[in-house]
């Protein structure tokens, strides 16, 4: 409260001061001293009206074309895969060869302003793009928008689990792993790919009133369906599961706004609703059971849940350089599933402490902020902002059964609450019309009541350049350096173990941080822009003696840019990011660690030729490459380096087009990708690596194909 | 270096009074320079045949092709407040007065008078060219620019969008993020990474997540907070959860990078060592899991598979009175 007082008092301050200075500032007519001033007819609506009428009374606009009617293209696309590659199907939905698609747009537009849009994308493959507006320019506007996006994740896994409505059985002849001899048999197991289709309908009508008012509701709704990676542990041993999913989320969002000289109103609420098919699955325990009556478990699948949220937003333009904005928003995101029962063992029945969880999360978040522009070369920002995540759900006792075997010690449900809140101070003087040096004050907190209190205190100071030369040479450079204080955490709940005082949770530990990055960028003349930028951010996490100690992250690059020519483009960069970070981990003391360092190499090259060989002829070539490495040591103490985890993937796009007439165009594209992703923990699991994991076999993510694509393109 | 830097930081507040009272000092200093400057006299000299005048230079042929404004809402005859509406100025509406600058023969040697050209060459400050297209643009209060990062970091309205178009390709979603990336070079080159968002095959636009043009939040996120805006599309993450994972309550990037990884989810790291970083002090994750827990050896389901998540496959939340430990 201390930290809301002073802020809200220090921007009321600034705010009377400002209005004080800018009044007298408005009284007397201004001229831009250094600068090119542009007393813009449009810089005040009435002022446009009453010069306009005499001014372009005897316009004709003779020249102006009247709009294009229709207008739009049809394309029709034949795309031939190298091989059947499910990964590349991802987003793509391009996953076998010989697919013919179809893409379209056309736009209808009258004199009057009335229009319509429709544009089909992928038509015929699992990446279909509908969207399609209706409107009168200045009135109203309905849009409709459908999506497809297909996630694929892996290809032909296996698993002994059949699916039965909720349940996955294993077969009848099935022996437990672990009293098994040989290696397992998956010859006669099922076959599936995992994969989530989403599918998303998005509706909007936005409507403009002659008495400043504005109309907006938009609808979406998103389903998602398909097989997901799941896993579950019975004691000493787990399995995959094929996870079925079907769930969708509709939103509503319906907006008001009000304009009225030079204020603003918007409010707003916001409605989200979550439904599940599924609330759980059962599934066969493929080991043998320690006792009696566990050979079936049941795992929740994600609750259904809704949301809403009223927002209002308020911005007073004060006086042409000063504006004031106020943010108020409450909500609250709900859940009140009926709870399974604690197991399906029936020998371990108890009864729940409740027939449902009603839980239930109340939002707030306010922001207060003022900027005022007191001259062309000084102004001046303010910002505080509040923000609450209040857990107002019931705290029932439980006896959770551990894996459906025996019960646990009794365990009360935690209810995280957090509350964070931030204060900035900004001035900007632009001390040249091209050169700005800013400085930035900034304080935060964040307070967390969980099992223990934890309050930090983050405060720090941001400072940016940006300079320009006459000769072209543009230099950015921004620094900052942050100090956040942790409280050590006052312990609230007596029923769980106590947290180890050498170990603070990274996102609420003390931590040092330090930000530079510094970008220089010339034209080296009128076709040539180069440009060179490096940046490191290290955070330091020093008073915690467990856990996190630090993670730094550097990257430095080049980008090229090349007007070759008037019909030519060439543009390039390459880069290169470090990432590198430490962890402490044991009981008492810090008896090991562990290293891990990830690099990433990109370089991407785009060339254009807009008329190549014959004015017919056009060219556009892009080549991206994202070559990434990690690797971690472990340190126990002697230094055992776990094998790299590699990742690159590379992408080389070639297309030519050939204008046969003005109307009809051909198209050749070709395209080469290459997913290489090596890593130890996936590559060589299968069913019989580990004893006690049941896996869905190995799987590779490596991929490589060749795609072409022709087309032919009627443009109207 | 850091102890200087903490001191500092430490301090900064203390410094905050003579800070401001040092930016009141200044901005008196200012505003009087500004009440000593005599005003402008200089009329205005609008054209006589508005868009007549300038498409007779600039047509379609023309270095700056200017036609595709036609199919568009500003080039719309009948559109309320457009420049070409009745009531608009045409392309005076936004380049302003035409003065000397439509003078019909010039002497050789001579250039033409500069117009307001929304280009880096034209010596005028960006609020004031973005403020012409504010004038028309400011009516909502979700868009509402002054004061916004993007605004006192000098970016002009058509550093991102285009005007004589039919349709404006920053409005596309498959064009932001090579336009956004111009600048965001970082973000952009995560979008390439091995794990990503559906950024670069265009289904999903940086406009899904971040409100350019103002924001309350950090980042200028669409919602309040981070989590709220992953959640428009995982709401099955929203619960609230009868057993809920702290780090995820606070925010979701304690653990994912939402542009891209190159590592699997978009993971900032692998687990377990991403586990390791905050549990390491009860049971089972103390172990230091290193190369003899691999395949051939001694394989652990610690290390291998979905590390932790092969029991602990709840991570974000658990709905089943015996999921305390997030395994159900």
């Amino acid at each position: 409260m201390k930290h809301l007082s002073l802020s809200i008092i220090s921007i009321l301050t600034l705010l009377a001061f400002s209005l004080g200075v800018s009044f007298a500032y408005a009284d007397v007519p201004v001229n831009e001293s250094e600068e090119q001033s542009i007393a813009s007819p449009t810089s005040s609506s009435a002022s446009t009206l009453t010069e306009a009428k005499p001014i372009n009374a005897d316009w004709l606009c003779e020249y102006c074309p009247k709009p294009k009617t229709l207008s739009g293209n049809v394309q029709v696309n034949f795309g031939y895969l190298s091989d059947d590659v499910y990964h590349f199907g991802h987003y793509s939905g391009i996953e076998s060869n010989g697919n013919l698609f179809l893409s379209t747009k056309v736009n209808y537009l009258t004199e009057q302003g009335n229009y319509a849009k429709l544009l089909v994308d992928n038509a015929g493959l699992d990446s279909l793009n509908l969207a399609s507006k209706l409107g009168y320019y200045g009135h109203y506007q309905f849009s409709f928008a459908y999506q497809e996006i297909p996630l694929r994740q892996n290809q032909a896994l296996l698993t002994p689990f059949q699916q039965q409505n909720n349940t996955l059985v294993l077969p009848d002849s099935w022996q437990y792993l672990d009293q098994r001899t040989t290696p397992l048999e998956t010859t006669t197991w099922r076959q599936f790919n995992s994969g989530v289709d989403w599918q998303k309908l998005s509706l909007s009508w936005r409507y403009f009133t002659d008495q400043n008012l504005d109309y907006a509701i938009n609808y979406q709704k998103l389903k998602k369906s398909g097989i997901e990676q799941s896993s579950a542990a019975q004691i000493l041993n787990a399995s995959y599961l094929p996870l079925v999913i079907d769930e969708q989320t509709e939103q509503i969002d319906a907006q008001l706004n009000y304009q009225l000289n030079d204020l603003s109103i918007n409010l707003s609420y916001f409605l989200s609703r979550f439904s599940n098919e599924y609330q759980s699955i059962h599934y066969e325990n493929p080991f043998s059971s320690y006792v009696a009556g566990a050979e079936m478990a049941e795992i929740a699948h994600d609750p259904d849940n809704h949301a809403y949220k009223v927002r209002l937003k308020v911005n007073y333009q004060l006086l042409p350089g000063s504006s004031l904005k106020l943010y108020a928003a409450f909500g609250q995101m709900r859940q009140n599933n009926s709870l399974l029962p604690y197991s399906s063992n029936a020998l371990l029945q108890q009864s729940l402490p409740n027939d449902s969880f009603d839980a239930k999360i109340a939002t707030s978040d306010y922001a207060l902020r003022f900027y005022s522009r007191w001259s062309s070369s000084l102004s001046f920002r303010a910002k505080y902002l509040f923000n609450q995540r209040d857990n107002q759900s019931q705290q029932y006792l439980f006896t959770p059964v551990f894996s459906d075997t025996y019960f646990a010690q009794p365990q009360q449900n935690t209810l995280y609450d957090t509350k964070k809140e931030q204060l900035s101070l900004t001035t900007f003087w632009r001390f040249l019309p091209s050169q700005q040096a800013s400085i930035e004050f900034s304080k935060s907190s964040k307070t967390e009541h969980g099992i223990s209190k934890h309050k930090t205190n983050n405060h720090g100071v941001t400072g940016s350049l940006l300079l320009q030369s006459e000769a072209g040479v543009q230099l950015t450079i921004r620094a900052s350096h942050f100090n956040r204080d942790a409280d050590l955490p006052m312990r609230l709940s007596t029923q769980l173990s106590d947290e180890n005082p050498l170990l603070q949770r990274y996102n609420l530990a003390a931590r040092v941080q330090n930000k530079l990055s510094l970008q220089v960028g010339k034209a080296l003349n009128e076709q040539l822009y180069a440009s060179v930028s490096g940046a490191l951010s290290k955070q330091n996490y020093q008073a915690s003696s467990l856990g996190l100690q630090h993670n730094h992250n550097y990257h430095y690059g080049a980008d090229l840019s090349w007007q070759v020519s008037e019909k030519t483009t060439l543009s390039t960069y390459y880069q290169i990011e470090e990432i590198t970070s430490q962890a402490k981990a044991s009981d008492n003391e810090a008896l090991w660690t562990n290293d891990t360092k990830e690099q990433v190499d990109s370089f991407g090259l785009t060339l254009d030729i807009k008329e190549w060989l014959d004015e017919k002829f056009a060219l556009s070539l892009q080549a991206i490459i994202s070559d990434g490495s990690s690797a971690t040591t472990i340190s126990t103490p002697s230094q055992d380096k776990l094998p790299e985890v590699n990742s690159v993937w590379q992408q080389f796009n070639l297309k030519f087009s050939y204008q046969i007439n003005p109307q009809i165009q051909a198209q050749l594209q070709y395209q080469h990708q290459r997913l290489e992703n090596d890593d130890f923990a996936v590559d060589y699991v299968d069913v019989n690596t580990v004893d006690n994991l049941l896996t869905f076999g190995a799987v590779s993510h490596h991929y490589q194909v060749n795609y072409f694509v022709l087309g032919l393109t009627y443009q109207f | 270096m850091s102890k200087c830097g903490q001191k500092l930081a430490k301090t900064c507040f203390l410094v905050s009074p003579i800070y401001l009272t040092l930016t009141f000092c200044l901005a008196i200093f200012y505003s009087n320079l500004a009440f000593s400057t005599p005003a402008s006299s200089e009329i205005e000299h609008y054209s006589k045949d508005g868009a007549d005048t300038c498409l007779q230079c600039h047509d379609q042929t023309s270095n700056f092709p200017v036609m595709a404004i036609f199919n568009s809402a500003h080039g719309s005859k009948d559109s309320k407040n457009a420049p070409f509406s009745t009531t608009g100025l045409q392309c005076e509406a936004c380049h302003g007065a035409v003065g000397e600058h439509a003078v019909k023969r010039l002497r050789k040697g001579e250039s033409r008078a500069p117009m307001i050209a929304f280009s880096a060459q034209d010596n005028i400050a960006a609020e004031e060219k973005s403020a012409i297209c504010l004038s028309c643009h400011q009516k909502s209060a979700a868009t509402h620019w002054q004061g916004s990062s993007h605004q006192v970091n000098n970016l002009t309205c058509n550093d991102c969008h285009q005007i004589h178009v039919s349709e404006d390709p920053i409005l596309t979603k498959s064009n932001q993020l090579e336009q956004c990336g111009q600048c965001h070079k970082n973000a952009k080159l995560m979008a390439h990474r091995a794990s990503t968002h559906p950024l670069r095959s265009g289904q999903m636009g940086c406009s899904d997540c971040h409100q350019p043009h103002d924001s309350n939040s950090d980042n200028l996120l669409i919602a309040d907070t981070v989590n709220e805006t992953c959640f428009q599309c995982h709401a099955e993450k929203r619960g609230p959860f009868l057993w809920e994972h702290e780090p995820v309550t606070d925010s979701c990037l304690n653990c994912h990078q939402a542009h891209g990884s190159n590592q699997a989810n978009l993971l900032t790291q692998r687990a377990p060592y991403l586990c390791q970083n905050c549990h390491s002090s009860q049971g089972h994750p103390s172990f230091s899991f290193g190369s003899s827990n691999l395949p051939q050896q001694s394989s652990s389901a610690f290390l291998l598979g979905r590390s932790c998540n092969n029991c602990h496959s709840k991570v974000h939340g658990s709905n089943h009175p015996s999921g305390s430990q997030l395994q159900r």
